[in-house]
């Protein structure tokens, strides 16, 4: 059992939100136009329809148009634009 | 706007990886925000001091900068490098301004009739209603109270701020009527004369018109005879008579005249409460006139001006006249005492000059018709 799998375990014994012990990725997704994510590890792709991230987690692939990274510090990021798509791979 | 205060600079990334790009930057520690995608080229900002430490990340990832705009302050000072005077100018106005207009630097009065203004400034300055005073410190009401206490003549006041400027607006209070006297009394001659009208209001008459009286004589008894005895009352009445007055004037060709003489002139330079003495501080001997000439806008006081303090110090002028002019100073002198004649009737006015060695002596000798009566206690 690795360091990861007693963190999570510990938070499902205490009933505690999955992320508090350990350093999971969190994606809060705001209508169709704001996507604030945390666990950022790198920029994989950034093109105007296509933003991929990737995560300890695996990668983040937001879809859409006129996509931006407003803001970028630390592991946060702040993707802004008409999101049509989120895929989760890995 | 982010990067206002420290600057800002919006940037172009052309060509190799962009992704790349924002990874060494993000390891370098530099943030960059608003970025977005447009064909080959990545838009994106950054705070201009960490512009330079984007420069080995586009090398490792290929792409080249280009800077597309500067924002913020720094660059929009820019232009005034060479006139840093100006900035430093409308900074520090600014500062000035914002820290002058909570003060106080008008006091005006309104209101008063009988009190002056200097007098209720002075009350009010060691109450904190003065030049550069901070009107929110001041306790109002324990000032009203406390000004009313000092100024025993003024029956309300009140103090109230517009910017700048405090007005005190005071309503003094009415004159008292004075009570009538009742003590008794009797009406005596104040000059030697002859009685020409009596008229009493009250009491009993001692003379008749036309009778010869002397200084201190009783004109009108307070002390009236009746049944049951004597009674006293307070004689009330008038008695004009006809007397005499005799005024000599004597101006001398040579006099020495007291005066006062300028010793010094003490200015000091006010400037919205601060004083600047233009004068070396020592003792000084003499009276003391201060001499106030303020800057007045829209006939307002401003605060700012020069105080000249005068110091007069006692002389003698030595005045030498003709006699043409010993004459004519002892006709205005002699003018000038009748004056006090004017409250009866001038029946004959006789003059006589002499003019001996030393000076001029001008003799009026006068005929008046006017009230002798002055009343006196009986106890």
């Amino acid at each position: 059992m690795n360091r990861r799998e007693v963190c999570e375990r510990t938070e499902h014994a205490l009933g505690l939100p999955t992320g508090t012990l350990t350093s999971g990725v969190r994606l809060e997704i705001t209508d169709n136009r704001r996507a604030v994510i945390e666990g950022c590890k790198r920029i994989v792709t950034y093109e105007e329809d296509e933003i991929c991230v990737a995560t300890a987690a695996g990668c983040v692939r937001f879809r859409g148009r006129e996509l931006c990274m407003t803001a970028r510090a630390g592991e946060q990021a702040v993707v802004t634009g008409r999101l049509t798509c989120v895929e989760y791979e890995g | 706007m982010r990067g206002f205060w420290s600057g800002a600079v919006e940037f172009e990334a052309l060509g190799g990886f962009p992704e790349r790009f924002m990874n060494e930057a993000e390891a370098c520690d530099v943030t960059i925000w608003n970025a977005r995608r447009q064909g080959m080229s990545l838009f994106g900002s950054c705070r201009a001091v960490d512009y330079g430490a984007l420069r080995p990340a586009a090398k490792k990832s290929g792409v080249r900068l280009r800077i597309k705009r500067r924002l913020g302050l720094p660059f929009w000072l820019r232009p005034f490098r060479a006139r840093w005077g100006m900035v430093v100018g409308c900074v520090s106005a600014l500062v000035l301004l914002h820290a002058l207009s909570s003060r106080v630097w008008v006091v005006t009065v309104e209101g008063n009739q009988t009190v002056t203004d200097t007098e209720i400034t002075d009350v009010l300055t060691p109450l904190g209603i003065h030049l550069g005073a901070n009107f929110d410190d001041v306790d109002i009401a324990a000032l009203r109270l406390e000004a009313l206490r000092q100024l025993p003549t003024v029956g309300w006041l009140s103090v109230s701020q517009s910017g700048s400027v405090v007005t005190v607006k005071v309503k003094e209070k009415e004159p008292s009527v004075p009570t009538e006297e009742t003590a008794p009394a009797d009406i005596v001659a104040a000059a030697d004369g002859v009685v020409r009208r009596v008229t009493v209001t009250s009491g009993q008459a001692a003379v008749k018109e036309g009778d010869t009286v002397a200084k201190g004589d009783l004109l009108i008894s307070g002390c009236l005879e009746s049944e049951n005895g004597p009674m006293l009352r307070r004689a009330r009445g008038s008695v004009v008579g006809e007397v005499t007055e005799t005024v000599s004037i004597t101006v001398p060709f040579a006099e020495e005249v007291p005066c006062e003489k300028q010793a010094e002139v003490r200015p000091t330079v006010v400037f919205f409460g601060l004083s600047v003495p233009l004068y070396t501080d020592g003792e000084t001997e003499g009276r003391l006139v201060e001499e106030r000439r303020w800057v007045r806008v829209g006939g307002r006081e401003l605060p700012i001006g020069i105080t000249l303090t005068r110091v007069m110090t006692p002389n003698t002028q030595t005045i030498t006249r003709t006699a043409d002019e010993a004459l004519a100073e002892a006709h205005r002198r002699l003018a000038e005492a009748e004056k006090p004649f004017a409250d009866g009737t001038v029946e004959s006015r006789a003059v006589s000059e002499s003019v001996t060695e030393n000076g001029v002596t001008v003799t009026g000798v006068y005929t008046l018709v006017r009230e002798i009566g002055q009343t006196r206690d009986i106890f």
